[in-house]
């Protein structure tokens, strides 16, 4: 009697969630940061091209990345860096950097309140020439971001933990970055926006050319989205840090974002 | 003893499915928007404020389409010739333009909630 009542109970709750599961939540969308990760997921070709005037080199980066979701909440990103390094004194090296592999998984979201969760992790391969000094990093690197549209701004947030891995050719650095990012959408064509990025150096070598260890480095990221046409979107913007510990002089940060 | 904890189970499992049932009574209700020759059909659609409901979105035209509330940051791909049904959420008294990105000047119109 009593397996029958809970029977009849699991039929009919059974019968009443299958007509919810048809019914789909529409995709938010944000700005695109320069720096801060966004917690959407993407199905875009993205074209990167940062120009850094280092501390005592400058380099180009150029960038081709590919963002695909393989579930409707789970995306891979793979992407592919080319550098060309200048420093003050030596030859202009050129060459592939790291390869980086992220995925993120969307963890939340409210169209209700048009917010946004994921987390992810990125995988950064040695694959660039260390004695070149084009990467040779193997690194990986947890991150959680948020969203969240208030009144006609948009918010993103984003905290995220460096581990290298290669520690038996450099100290095994390890670093904290938090950022955040604020946007004001003008119109459907043209975003200003505004990003903080800190960055904490937490374990490392003590007394390396920039001495970062435990000094926390802090940015301000002014820079534009434009869209010009639908799908795709053209960010530029520059990096410049606010303190004396800091990786570099300034940074030129552009990209091209095409969906697909 | 044995009886009384029938007694629960019977109750809570009662709770449970009456809940069951009352959010499939308060199924919220369904609006129609067809794309059609990269325009929309209605170009107003009429709402209840602060009562989600469900659009139903069909695509007739050959391209895909993205739909977008730019103002509620909605953004939906519709695959040409399918239809999405799409859980809204409640809104505000007030006009919420949306436009089919892909062909803007043609497939746009309003979502006005009161």
């Amino acid at each position: 009697m009593r397996m029958a009542a809970v029977g009849l109970v699991l039929l009919v709750c059974g019968a009443v969630a299958p007509a919810y599961a048809q019914y789909a939540e529409p995709n938010i969308t944000f700005f695109y940061p320069l720096v801060t990760r966004r917690p959407i997921i993407e199905r875009e070709l993205e074209f990167k091209l940062n120009y850094t005037k280092g501390l005592d080199e400058r380099e180009i980066e150029a960038t081709a990345a590919l963002e695909f979701p393989i579930l409707p909440r789970l995306q891979f990103e793979i992407e592919v860096p080319f550098i060309v390094l200048n420093p003050d004194e030596g030859k202009v090296v050129a060459g592939f950097g790291d390869l980086e592999l992220q995925a993120k998984l969307q963890v939340f979201k409210s169209v209700q309140y048009r917010a946004l969760v994921a987390f992810g992790l990125e995988y950064k391969l040695p694959s660039g020439s260390r004695s070149r000094d084009l990467g040779g990093e193997h690194a990986i690197e947890p991150f959680l971001t948020a969203g969240i549209a208030l009144g006609p701004f948009d918010l993103i947030g984003e905290v995220a933990y460096e581990w290298l891995l290669n520690g038996d050719e450099h100290p095994r650095e390890q670093e904290f970055t938090a950022r955040l990012a604020i946007a004001y959408p003008v119109s459907r064509w043209f975003t200003p926006l505004l990003e903080l990025v800190t960055a904490t150096q937490t374990r490392g070598p003590a007394e390396d050319e920039e001495g970062l260890l435990h000094k926390m480095q802090v940015y301000l990221v002014p820079g534009i989205n434009i869209r010009p046409r639908p799908g795709m979107t053209f960010r530029a913007g520059f990096q410049v840090p606010l303190t004396k510990a800091k990786e570099f002089d300034y940074q030129f940060l552009s990209a091209l974002v095409v969906e697909f | 003893m044995r009886r009384v904890l029938w007694l629960l189970q019977v109750v809570l499992l009662s709770i449970a499915c009456s809940a069951a049932l009352a959010s499939a009574a308060d199924t919220p209700p369904e609006l129609a928007l067809t794309l059609d020759q990269h325009r929309f059909s209605p170009e107003e659609l009429r709402v209840k404020a602060n009562t989600p409901f469900i659009l139903v979105l069909t695509n007739k035209d050959k391209e895909d389409e993205e739909f977008e509330i730019a103002s509620l940051r909605i953004e939906q791909i519709v695959s040409g010739g399918k239809t999405l049904q799409l859980k809204m959420p409640a809104l505000k008294p007030g006009a919420y333009e949306f436009v089919g990105e892909f062909h803007e000047k043609t497939a746009k119109g309003r979502i006005v909630a009161e």
